[in-house]
């Protein structure tokens, strides 16, 4: 298989590189510097042709850079000259798709068909070479190497077999031996099972011993129980003496006191202090009759105070009058007081209207129709009316003045109109001859003119004066010549200017002279020859202004007479509507009695009085009405004050107010005679109830009373008495006391003395005895103290043997012991079981390495023998081995023409070394690929070689190119150039050279 | 009638090289197990509870267990119940063996321990409804074949025959004591309806007709008695043959739980979740689960895992014990490395030309060849002695072969370094 072209879209560091047509080169060089993706280009093709390992892109070790999936194709030419195309991707997962012929087929991620059986591992190993491989070798290393390459751990990612078979041997004897060197753990577990065999037979004798123990145990266990029974039996004996026999004669004579009681009293159902209840009976009589006395007066009391007067009656009867009255009393003399005050003020307006009409009214008085009048006018209608009067009256004496200042001006006008002597056009041509005959007249120039050339002749002089002075002033020198300097400078200017003004007279004199043509002109215009013409112009301009003038005024004329004719008309319509302005407001007040200026000046201060007394007149209405009404209202309070007098029948003061107050307080006074009045009445059913019940207690007591006498007496059957009885039921109750005073000592030392009594009574029924003697009770004594010491005895014999049971059941016993050597004979089993199969592992390795040799180790010999003889330049052809020592393989290389061979190792050289190493790693290629040759790669090969075997290894690399492609990667570009000139090898440059 | 047939119960196993407080909890449990299978007889209404054997595992006895066999034994009387306990190889009928002392009930309670069988009727409201047979082991290690002396069964009523035997033809015999050996042909011929087993652990039907059956033991006591343990409920009526019923008892449930898709496994969080995921569909298809079971579990851990060399050091393993018996909430668990390699892709290497190719090679002919399989047999073996030439020894090595490819691929494959 020959490589033809790349396509890589991404891979790794690379990204759309692209090379063709490498077909035809048997040798290409892959040119980049270091890092530059040679390594990675390799992995490319290795992809391409085994696919992706891993096949996850997200785990792949060459995930682009750029962060798309790796993709890419390569096109290939088989060794029957077929092409194939292969192209792969890996997204989610890994596609691939191959073309041969046309046809195409979904590759998936499985190597191409032609690989055969190898291995993506096995080709990456064989089919690509480094230098560092076998750079470095030195005799320990080539060793290695050696033991690799020989045996069929040739791969870097295999050790070598003898290192493993070593490896699992020291595993294996840790776990097993079998000769007795060393403590495996085989043995460490026997020894540990023996030793517990060995404590089988003690915790045995322990058990026997525990169930000695136990055995024992029983038999104390009952003496201990016929122990106690004894022992029991003389505490019984001792118990009864002790105990029961003093409780029978305690109950024996409790039981004769009840007798002795019953004897004299059989039944006593009087209550247990009768004295004390028939004393307390008479007391509760009398205190039950006292009790009745103050009950009975008491109802007589309140009998009484549940009648009232009848003056209370009466007060009572009207008590919401009453109260009505006193409530609105302070309000009644409020009014009184109000009532006083309007009065006043009522006085006050009256007054105020006098006055007003004093200085309104005709004869000074307001008359009640005139009164009627004013607070008939309607005071906005009398504002308003007033005030379109004082308006239109404004108006007119406006429009007067006007008219008035109209006239003035047009008589002003008129005084200042002046007949002009000429007509204005005439005028006007004068003065326009008159100036056209000065323009025909030599331009004179104008002062301005003549200012520069008057300073010229002022300087020039002055100049020259100068000169003079400072010449001779310095030609004299001192002050003398600054003097003349200075006189000199002053006498030049002044006659400089002298000179100029000469010169100027005598340019305006000549200005003067008036051509002869014009003269004919000025006498039409009736000025004589020789007349000034500059004052004729002058004339004739004032002349036609002044006729200006008058013109204008004319026009002002005629305009003031139109404005006075307007002013006039618009001054006699105000005056007519002034007039009937006034008309109307005299209208209004014509029915009252004005004096007579105001009728015919109504100002201002008309309107306002009139206003005052419509307001005063209309207040002092309001005011009366109001006065009116409180009056009435105090006059219906006294009214009603005097109605209760009469019907109170009693004296009252005159003073409404103060009778309203004694009412009052005599009302308040019947009110509490009313209220006591009906708490006696709701007082007395109770107090009568209780007096019903006192009375029937008082029955009561009596009735029981004689009862009690009655029983006592019939406890004196002889006479009757209840004295006599009485003293009889209490002998009877003193012993009864006695006798429960016994029994209550009985329940408290001995809450059970009835079941025991009961036993004790039982158990003389069977004839036992209860009391013993005292000889009977020493002797029982003792023999309780001897029982008791034989229990001790016993139950410290108990102790003992149940401390050592426990003590004995703390060891491990003979279960637990067979338990422990269970669980070690598992893990014995364990332990030999894993070291049989680590044997296994070691066997299998052995056989395998030994197979591998038989089977392919010889041809691989010839096959790198004959690389070497290439290599070499014929210097070495043979490669064997010496295995007579089947641990110690030893290669051996046979120089051309010797007999023997040597073994490959010092003194050999190094690069002898090397050779023979990469001889038997072309030999593996052939060896391991199938039918169709692999492209081979070599990464830096030869490139610390001399150059004679450089020259060597590639000629070698040509005899090699005619079964399979060879690239070659490496960044020296010298030893690139010299390959591709010695063995014409293409160059193909990675990305980052080529750009 | 109905009968509740147990067996094995070995109260106060000592349970060697286990803590004071896991030791306190199994013993326990076994004594809850007992109680349960009281409560079984008397909620199943049985007319009778069989012990068959080994109801003590050894001599030592704790106060807890006497305490509690003598209450249930008299709660199980009490309710009507006959008990019939024949001994076991652990518990023979020695005169002082401390169970011979223990109190039990006066009434209902028969205590079989001598080699002679004993005929026992079953009653219920006064009427026979059927019988029981049995006898026991008087010694540890009884020879005979205490089942032919078995008599032919009474015909008036179902006869069940109780005894404790290793039925040399029956599944897990190898891993019992061969004591009181019988065979199959015992049973058969003497008319009993129902044969109730003990002595083997593993709940398993010896014969069909008559119906014999080790019902296994109520409580499993290590991991080489995993599953469900418990009692059979066996109702026999006469002429239709018995129907057994399984009915689990065991508190604690010990059992393996294969963890072996590691091969992804980057962290100990992968581990729990592979190993939750396993404990929980352990969990959800088991049917025979009591309400507050607990475990006792061994992670056996197996095939290829990123983490092997850590998981292959003891201390790490324990560890990750520690931690999943926290995480899966479980009584107890250890962690075992039952073939853990690294992640090896052996297809790639088969038929290669290079020694670990040629070595698969040898491996896969062993399979099959028996003299590839010599070939490949160690000079010296350590169990050799205990698996001597011929076909026990040929089996021995067939069993070492498993595994044995990723043994040697992990051997000559170097580690790759990420």
């Amino acid at each position: 298989m020959r490589i033809d072209s790349w396509q890589i879209e991404a891979f790794g560091p690379l990204a759309d590189w692209e090379e063709t047509d490498l077909a035809r080169h048997d040798l290409f060089i892959v040119l980049g510097a270091n890092e530059s993706g040679k390594s990675t280009l390799f992995e490319f093709l290795t992809s391409v042709l085994f696919g992706f390992s891993p096949a996850r892109a997200q785990d792949h070790p060459y995930k682009p850079w750029s962060g798309k999936f790796p993709a890419g194709a390569l096109e290939v030419v088989l060794a029957d000259d077929r092409c194939a195309h292969i192209a792969r991707r890996l997204t989610s997962r890994a596609e691939g798709r191959l073309s041969i012929d046309g046809i195409e087929d979904d590759l998936a991620n499985r190597p191409v068909p032609w690989v055969g059986q190898l291995s993506r591992a096995v080709f990456k190993n064989v089919h690509a070479l480094t230098q560092d491989e076998a750079f470095g070798l030195d005799q320990r290393a080539w060793q290695a190497v050696q033991d690799r390459v020989l045996g069929g751990s040739s791969y870097d990612f295999l050790r070598p077999s003898l290192e493993v078979v070593d490896d699992l041997e020291s595993r294996r004897t840790q776990y097993w031996r079998p000769d007795r060197r060393g403590k495996p753990q085989d043995r460490q577990i026997l020894d540990r099972i023996r030793e517990l065999r060995g404590e089988l037979a003690p915790a045995q004798g322990r058990r026997t011993r525990i169930e000695a123990i136990n055995a024992d145990l029983t038999t104390v266990e009952e003496q201990l129980h016929e122990q106690e029974g004894e022992l029991h039996q003389t505490e019984l004996a001792l118990e009864r003496d002790a105990v029961l026999a003093p409780l029978l004669r305690r109950v024996d004579r409790m039981r004769d006191l009840d007798r002795k009681a019953t004897a004299l009293v059989a039944s006593d159902e009087l209550s247990a202090d009768v004295t004390a209840d028939r004393l307390s009976l008479s007391v509760m009589c009398s205190d039950l009759a006292d009790e009745i006395g103050k009950l009975e007066s008491e109802v007589e009391v309140r009998e009484q105070l549940r009648k009232l007067e009848d003056s209370d009656v009466r007060l009572i009867k009207h008590r919401e009058r009453i109260e009505r009255l006193d409530r609105t009393a302070a309000r009644a003399e409020a009014d009184d007081h109000r009532v006083q005050r309007m009065d006043a003020s009522l006085q006050r307006i009256e007054g105020s209207l006098q006055e007003l009409a004093e200085r309104t009214l005709a004869d000074g008085r307001l008359s009640e129709p005139a009164r009627q009048l004013l607070v008939q006018i309607s005071v906005v209608e009398l504002r308003g009316r007033h005030r379109e009067w004082n308006d239109r009256h404004r108006q007119a004496v406006d429009a007067a003045s006007a008219l008035a200042e109209a006239k003035r001006i047009r008589l002003q006008q008129e005084s200042e109109m002046v007949e002009s002597e000429s007509d204005l056009r005439d005028l006007d041509e004068r003065l326009r001859a008159l100036r056209q005959a000065q323009l025909s007249i030599p331009t004179r120039p104008p002062a301005s003119a003549l200012l520069m050339p008057a300073l010229t002749w002022i300087l020039a002089a002055g100049t020259f004066a100068g000169l003079i002075a400072v010449v001779v002033g310095l030609v004299l020198g001192g002050a003398l010549g600054i003097a003349l300097t200075v006189v000199g400078v002053v006498l030049g200017l002044v006659l400089g200017l002298m000179l100029a003004l000469y010169r100027l007279a005598g340019r305006r004199s000549s200005a003067a002279a008036v051509p002869l043509a014009l003269t004919g002109q000025l006498q039409s215009l009736g000025i004589e020859a020789g007349a000034d013409l500059d004052a004729e112009i002058e004339r004739a301009r004032t002349a036609r202004d002044n006729a200006l003038r008058q013109e204008g005024l004319k026009a002002l004329h005629e305009r003031a007479k139109r404005d006075e004719t307007d002013a006039g008309g618009l001054a006699a319509d105000l005056k007519a509507a002034a007039g009937e302005a006034r008309s109307s407001f005299l209208s209004l007040v014509a029915a009252l009695p004005l004096a007579p200026i105001h009728r015919e000046t109504p100002d201002d201060t008309l309107v306002r009085n009139l206003e005052s007394m419509h307001r005063v007149i209309d207040d002092g209405r309001k005011l009366q009405k109001d006065r009116d009404g409180v009056q009435q209202h105090l006059k219906d309070w006294r009214a009603d004050v005097e109605t209760l007098r009469v019907e109170l029948a009693v004296e009252l003061s005159i003073d409404p107010f103060d009778a309203v107050s004694i009412t009052r307080r005599q009302l308040e006074t019947a009110l509490k005679a009313q209220q006591e009045a009906h708490s006696a009445a709701a007082e007395i059913p109770e107090i009568q109830t209780t007096l019903v019940a006192t009375r029937d207690q008082l029955v009561v007591s009596g009735v029981r009373l004689e009862e009690i006498d009655a029983a006592l007496a019939a406890l004196d059957p002889d006479a009757g008495d209840p004295a006599r009885g009485l003293e009889l039921l209490e002998r009877a109750r003193e012993l009864r006391a006695e006798s429960v005073r016994a029994r209550t000592e009985l329940d408290r030392d001995s809450a059970d003395w009835h079941e025991r009594v009961a036993d004790a009574e039982r158990l003389i029924e069977t004839g036992e005895v209860i009391g013993l003697s005292d000889e009977e009770r020493v002797t029982i004594r003792r023999q309780r103290e001897t029982t008791q010491s034989q229990s001790q005895d016993l139950a410290d014999e108990r102790g003992s043997l149940r401390t050592e049971r426990e003590a004995l059941t703390e060891i491990p016993g003979p279960a637990h012991i067979a338990g422990e050597i269970a669980a070690s004979e598992d893990e014995l089993a364990f332990v030999r079981r894993e070291h049989d199969q680590l044997a296994m592992v070691q066997q299998v390795i052995r056989l395998a390495e030994q197979r591998y040799r038989e089977q392919y180790q010889s041809p691989l010999l010839n096959s790198a023998g004959v690389y070497l003889e290439r290599f070499t330049a014929g210097r070495y052809d043979l490669l064997t081995v010496d295995d007579a020592d089947p641990s110690d393989v030893q290669l051996q290389v046979r120089r051309s023409g010797d007999e023997f061979p040597e073994p490959v190792a010092p003194p050999l050289s190094r690069g002898t070394i090397q050779q023979v190493y990469f001889a038997l790693r072309l030999a593996m290629v052939e060896q391991v690929e199938g039918e169709e040759p692999l492209p081979l790669f070599l990464d830096e090969m030869f490139v610390n070689w001399d150059p004679d075997r450089t020259a060597s290894g590639l000629k070698a690399l040509a005899h090699m190119t005619e079964d399979r492609q060879v690239l070659l990667f490496t960044a020296d570009p010298a030893w690139a150039e010299r390959a591709s000139t010695e063995v014409g090898a293409h160059i193909v440059r990675t990305p980052d050279l080529a750009s | 009638m109905r009968i509740i047939h147990a067996a094995d119960i070995h109260l106060d196993t000592p349970y060697a090289r286990r803590s004071d407080a896991m030791r306190h909890r199994l013993q326990a449990a076994g004594r809850e197990a007992l109680i349960r299978l009281v409560d079984l007889a008397i909620g199943e209404e049985a007319d009778a509870l069989l012990i068959v054997g080994d109801l003590f595992d050894n001599e030592w006895l704790t106060i807890a267990t006497e305490r509690v066999l003598g209450d249930e034994m008299r709660r199980a009387t009490s309710a009507g119940i006959t008990v019939v306990y024949v001994t076991g190889n652990h518990d023979p009928g020695r005169a002082n063996y401390r169970a011979m002392n223990i109190n039990w009930p006066e009434q209902g309670f028969h205590l079989v321990n001598s080699r002679q069988p004993v005929e026992i009727p079953i009653e219920r409201s006064g009427a026979t409804v059927g019988f029981v047979v049995g006898a026991g082991h008087q010694t540890p290690q009884e020879t005979l074949n205490l089942a032919e002396s078995y008599p032919t069964a009474p015909r008036s009523a179902p006869a069940v025959a109780m005894l404790h035997t290793q039925v040399t033809t029956s599944s897990d015999a190898s891993n019992h004591e061969p004591y009181a050996p019988s065979s199959l042909a015992d049973f058969g011929g003497k008319g009993y309806a129902y044969w109730a087993l003990g002595h083997v652990h593993k709940r398993h039907v010896v014969l069909g007709d008559p119906l014999a059956i080790y019902p296994g033991n109520i409580q499993g006591r290590d991991f080489g008695e995993t599953g469900a343990k418990g009692a059979l409920v066996v109702d026999l009526a006469s002429g239709a043959l018995p129907e057994a019923r399984f009915v689990p008892l065991a508190g604690v449930r010990w059992e393996i739980l294969p963890v072996g898709d590691l091969a992804k496994a980057r962290s100990i969080a992968d581990i729990h979740s592979a190993a939750r995921t396993a404990f929980e569909d352990l969990v959800t298809s088991d049917g025979d689960l009591l309400a507050d079971q607990q475990w006792i579990l061994r992670v056996s851990m197996s095939g290829p895992c990123p983490l092997v060399d850590t998981l292959r050091r003891d201390e790490e393993r324990n560890d990750l014990a520690e931690y999943l018996r926290d995480a899966l909430g479980v009584l107890d668990l250890e962690v075992r490395d039952d073939g853990l390699h690294r992640l090896l892709e052996l297809d790639e290497h088969r038929g290669q030309q290079h020694v670990l190719g040629v070595a698969l090679d040898l491996v896969e002919s062993a399979r099959t060849d028996a003299d590839s399989l010599r070939q490949l047999e160690p000079a010296a073996l350590a169990n050799g002695d205990a698996y001597p030439e011929g076909r026990k020894r040929q089996d021995y090595l067939q069993g070492l072969l498993k595994g044995i490819d990723v043994a040697v691929a992990e051997s000559l494959l170097r580690e790759e370094r990420e």
